[in-house]
């Protein structure tokens, strides 16, 4: 070994010879992060190895060497070797990067290799394993800490990647925290309860303790404490300065993930500096050993952990094993040196394993064995800048709305798995406990588009959840004495209803839960879904496999569903619309227009099967006992289908007997700290024309081109000041309709609100989770509304009315296997209408 | 002698029935002595007070007597900043004054003064042999609310006592904007998960603040005009006392509710200042 004339060097070449890689790496990779080049004379596996293994930015300064041959990961074309390596290595890669003789270093192969190496890297700083790189623009900041918030904070800034999410909350622990992870699809039924989301054990947590003092955000002094999710990375960093009681000051920087790239592991990395002093830091983690769960219908989630510690001194892997139940770790420390803990663990359930645990492990085991953790978040991260290439919605002018945008598509996204067909998307996604994990039909109507026209596949997995329990919506139809499919309400793992009779209010009153047993339109809400993939991938292997059968079995119900009148027109009897401030209603809107679509297009699609695919029709048909005679009377059921027009003003009647219904005029009682039917009571509230959300507004939304514009025009300004909007689905949905009317400056407001509602915590319940149903109608509202795509036709085309503080909106979608970009400028009117080419 | 202190002051002898046996309550929370000021026109020899003030001697048993002569106000400001008063309780006035808003100049100048919690006490109906039982406690839904008031409701979970949440829904009312506040959920799109969960988040949030046992707590919304329904439940709930933060205004356009409280709560009523929020 030749001695380097100075401390610390910039370049290091080393003759590997055969030694043991997995010994030689981990330093490797220090002083490669710490910008040293390092040259590696190897043999041809060593070298394959390493430029396979070797991942983020810092493997460009990697050079290989075997034989004469030398290949510089940075790209740049390296001379031959020739001669001896310290006067090769000077003339052919130091020199021509500008690094002189005296700051190379020289290793040879001799039995020391490893230690000389881990001791030449000891010179640098433990680090993390990654920083963050995206613009601020891709950022949620959480600065300081307030305890009160903090349910909140863990929500939105929760991880997730569809099969695993977990709430972002602190390591440490606050008195408000409410750290939860869920496997989606994995519920828990407890006896007498309806099923909700297993929340399984913290595995984040960790606890540090200096000379027997805490550290705590509650205790001692925050200096500072600051945490960005990173949309763009979808990483969780934390950066976090407190001085203790003693006057001791600890710097902690951390990340977490939940693997977009292999969506069984989690990843946690920390380090600790301690800046002021030195001393004996303990480290905790709360879950260290294998951890199998088992709820009492017999599913089971395992995890499987390994942690590694890295020190000024040395590296060292704990392997999990089933004697503790936590691990610690006692550092001695030194002032202004840093400590590095990670933590990877891989999650697998019976759903999708015979034996959880021990896939648990070996997956652990062969991820570790190929991939260290700066692979693992690299992997990560490029696995996210996939999804924003498919769906980033880019605006321009209006950071806030900006934000608001990625915030939605970043939620949505964690929120799915593209290949489990079991499991849909909950109404707080898995960002937190409340709803249970229970499906609505927001689902297929709020989310479901922003898949459909991005992420397909995504879209296909979730419509094959309602697959899956079409058989428990045939069994709800038939209890109800229908034929055909009515889905559930609210659904879990299995498509049975889950909805509870009653609620008992905060001001003690028992109110009844009617949504459940009248919102009916979820039938034809599903059947829209289906329709919206097929037209939008023509998938079909999927319309053979479940999307025919969705909509015949659907349009079945609405046929059976219809009481012949009088009149001789088809009436749907006692339901309940969109809007839940009114119960059993005749006739409702909504509902009837919804279901005389399914009837009219479920007997187009099989048609069309019949005519394109007559094999696989006839033989849909023959399962399913379908006759033409059958999809005649849908036809005729449609056409006959009641709806209500007042002819002079050309507005919708929301259902039976509404305009009679007292008016009220909402702006009375602004401003207003809750909803108007507790400040008004349910009662008058149900007796007057003050609705929930949008009913025939959210008609005119999916039906938009069946309405003239004068009809469109009178019913948003009809229903919009009727609307007191105690759902949070209301105001994305208003944002989209104002858009299209041309009403911008309404519609800005209704965006902002729709933001608000996670963002700015305005409804005082994102701690449960954030609103999945808003999300989706945010990104409709700004895709579908300001941008104006319309695929009705089944060609898409814009018409845009861009808020004039919008530069520029861009946004991709892909449509029947292409993409297809598209880059707004503020309106002008002479390009508003213009057709989308493809 | 206890370090701690609690002041109460006693001009007549309906106001000792009631405001007496309240702070010899306090006095033994905190373990603190118990201070009684009575304050005249002339100071009378402290002999003369129990008499004065319609007190047995074994309602003062172990009690350090003050008289002081001029103003009522003043005395007990000056009492307390010297005893650094853990509490001062008071009635909130003489039967002889005028109805107004039934705080006297002396309730007044002590609020103003002041920054210990203050009992306010009615010197009517009697509330011979009150217990800290039940405790209702007004919140906005504001940390600063639950840091105001923690204090006082740790003292009584302490004592026993259980305690009330009580938030209100007004039309025309802002909600708290502070950060780290909960308000009533703007959005109920399904009330069987959004009402137990907010519910639940909203005594947690105490929780997250005070630091005794939350299984005292339980939580009740109200609504229409505020003050109205803080009485209506305080009746219904037989509430021994009322925390009620108080940002320190009784100016005309503020403190509705404190009034409205001064002149119908049917308990004593703790007062408890909020801090102002750092500029």
């Amino acid at each position: 070994m030749i001695p380097s004339p100075r401390g610390r060097f910039r370049l290091l070449a080393l003759d590997a010879g055969a030694s043991d890689l997995a010994e030689l790496r981990p330093p490797l990779e220090r002083l490669l992060r710490a910008g040293v080049r390092v040259v590696v004379v190897c043999e041809d596996a060593a070298r394959d190895a390493l430029a396979r293994d070797v991942r983020g930015p810092h493997r460009a300064g990697l050079v290989l060497v075997t034989g004469r041959e030398a290949h510089a990961l940075d790209g740049r074309p390296v001379a031959p070797r020739d001669g001896p390596l310290q006067e090769w290595v000077v003339r052919a890669i130091a020199e021509p990067r500008g690094i002189s003789s005296d700051e190379v270093l020289v290793l040879d192969d001799d039995d020391a290799l490893a230690a000389s190496l881990t001791a030449q890297a000891m010179r640098y700083a433990v680090t993390m394993p990654g920083w963050i790189e995206s613009s601020p623009e891709w950022h949620l900041v959480e600065e300081g800490f307030v305890v009160t918030r903090e349910h909140e904070v863990e929500s939105i800034l929760a991880l997730g990647n569809g099969y695993v999410g977990t709430r972002g909350s602190l390591a440490e622990g606050s008195p408000l925290s409410w750290p939860a992870t869920f496997v989606a699809g994995v519920y828990e039924h407890e006896e007498g309860a309806v099923p909700e989301l297993l929340k399984l054990p913290d595995w984040a947590r960790l606890s540090g303790t200096v000379d027997g003092q805490q550290l705590r955000l509650d205790r001692g002094t925050i200096v500072s404490n600051r945490r960005v999710l990173d949309m763009r990375d979808g990483i969780l960093w934390r950066e976090w300065r407190h001085r203790d009681d003693a006057g001791r000051v600890t710097l902690v920087r951390g990340l977490r993930l939940a693997s977009q790239a292999d969506r069984h592991l989690l990843l946690q990395s920390v380090t600790l500096t301690p800046e002021t002093y030195g001393g004996t830091v303990r480290v905790e983690s709360m879950l260290s050993h294998p951890c199998v769960i088992t709820t009492p219908e017999g599913v089971t989630v395992a995890f499987s952990i390994a942690s590694f510690i890295e020190t000024p001194k040395r590296f060292q892997r704990w392997t999990s094993d089933a004697r503790n139940s936590t691990e610690a770790f006692d550092l001695s420390t030194d002032v202004a040196r840093t400590y590095r803990l990670d933590r990877v663990l891989s999650v697998h359930t019976s759903r999708h394993s015979e034996d959880p645990a021990r896939d648990a492990r070996s997956h652990l085991d062969r991820v570790l064995d190929h991939a260290d953790v700066e692979d693992l978040v690299a992997a990560h991260r490029r696995a996210w800048h996939d999804v924003w290439h498919d769906a980033d919605v880019v605006i321009e002018g209006d950071a806030e709305s900006q934000k608001a945008i990625r915030f939605a598509i970043y939620h949505m996204t964690s929120s799915v798995h593209p290949d489990d067909e079991a499991v849909s998307i909950g109404a707080r996604g898995l960002t937190g406990a409340s709803y249970k994990g229970h499906v609505f039909w927001d689902t297929e109507m709020f989310m479901l588009p922003f898949f459909v026209l991005t992420r397909p596949r995504a879209a296909r997995s979730i419509l094959m959840y309602r697959h899956r329990t079409l058989e428990a919506a045939r069994a709800r139809a038939r209890r109800s004495g229908f034929a055909g499919a009515l889905y559930a309400g609210a659904s879990a793992d299995t498509g049975d209803d889950v909805t509870p009779p009653y609620v008992m209010a905060p001001d003690g009153k028992l109110l009844p839960v009617l949504a459940g047993q009248e919102e009916h339109h979820i039938s034809a809400d599903v059947a829209w879904g289906v329709n919206s993939y097929w037209e939008a991938t023509h998938d079909r292997p999927f319309l053979f496999d479940a999307g025919l059968e969705i909509m015949i079995e659907t349009a079945r119900f609405w046929a059976s569903r219809i009481e012949e009148g009088d009149d001789h027109r088809s009436h749907i009897r006692r339901v309940m619309g969109p809007d839940e401030y009114h119960a059993s209603v005749d006739d409702n809107a909504y509902t009837n227009a919804m279901a005389r679509w399914n009837l009219t297009r479920a007997a187009e699609l099989v048609t069309l099967a019949d005519r394109r695919w007559p094999a696989e029709a006839q033989a849909l048909a023959s399962r399913l006992r379908l006759d033409a005679r059958e999809r005649d009377r849908w036809r005729d059921v449609a056409r006959r289908m009641y709806l209500h027009v007042d002819e002079a003003s050309g507005v919708i009647e929301q259902f039976r007997g509404y305009f009679e219904l007292e008016p009220i005029d909402l702006s009375q009682y602004e401003p207003r700290n809750a909803p108007i039917d507790v400040l008004l009571g349910p009662e008058r509230i149900e007796r007057s024309q003050v609705i929930k959300q949008p009913d025939v507004v959210m008609l005119l939304h999916l039906l938009w081109d069946r309405f003239p514009l004068r009809v469109r025009e009178a019913n948003f300004r009809f229903y919009e000041p009727r609307c007191a909007h105690g759902s949070s689905l209301s105001p994305p949905i208003h944002a989209a309709v104002a858009a299209r009317l041309g009403d911008t400056e309404l519609a800005m407001r209704y965006l902002r609100q729709t933001a608000e509602i996670d963002l700015a915590d305005n409804m005082g319940n994102s701690a449960g989770g954030v609103h999945m149903a808003a999300l989706g109608g945010l990104w409709q509202a700004v895709v579908m509304g300001f941008a104006g795509l319309d695929v009705a036709s089944g060609t898409p085309r814009i018409d845009p009315h861009l808020p004039p503080s919008w530069r520029a909106l861009r946004f991709a979608i892909r449509w029947r296997g292409q993409r297809i970009d598209h880059a707004l400028p503020v309106r002008r009117e002479a390009e508003a209408g213009s057709e989308v080419g493809r | 002698m206890s370090a701690k202190s609690v002041i109460v002051s006693v001009q007549e002898a309906r106001c000792t029935a009631n405001a007496l046996p309240v702070a010899r309550r306090f006095a033994e929370l905190e373990e603190a002595t118990l201070h009684v000021l009575h304050v005249a026109e002339r100071a009378i020899a402290e002999g003369e007070l129990p008499a004065r003030v319609g007190a047995t001697e074994d309602a003062l048993r172990g009690a350090a007597l003050h008289t002081s002569e001029g103003d009522v106000g003043a005395s007990i400001v000056s009492l307390a900043r010297a005893q650094r008063a853990a509490a001062v309780v008071m009635c909130t006035r003489t039967p002889s004054d005028p109805e107004r808003q039934r705080l006297g100049d002396a309730a007044r100048t002590v609020l103003a003064e002041l920054a210990c919690p203050v009992v306010l006490v009615r010197p009517e109906p009697d509330i011979a042999g009150w217990k800290l039982e039940e405790v209702l406690i007004p919140h906005d839904g504001s940390p600063a609310t639950s840091a105001a008031i923690g204090p006082a409701a740790d003292l009584a979970a302490r004592a026993g006592a259980h305690l009330l949440a009580l938030h209100v829904a007004s039309p025309g009312k802002t909600p708290a904007s502070e950060r780290g506040s909960l308000r009533i959920p703007r959005y109920v799109d399904q009330p069987q998960h959004e009402w137990p969960a907010w519910a639940g988040e909203f005594v947690e949030r105490l929780g997250s603040m005070w630091r005794f046992d939350l299984s005292r707590v339980r939580f009740f919304l109200g609504h229409g005009e505020t003050g109205g329904e803080i009485v209506r439940v305080a009746n219904e709930e037989n509430a021994d006392l009322l925390l009620l933060a108080w940002h320190g205004t009784l100016g005309a356009e503020h403190a509705q509710v404190f009034k409205h409280l001064l002149r119908h709560a049917p308990c004593p009523m703790m007062v408890l200042r909020v801090p102002r929020a750092p500029s």
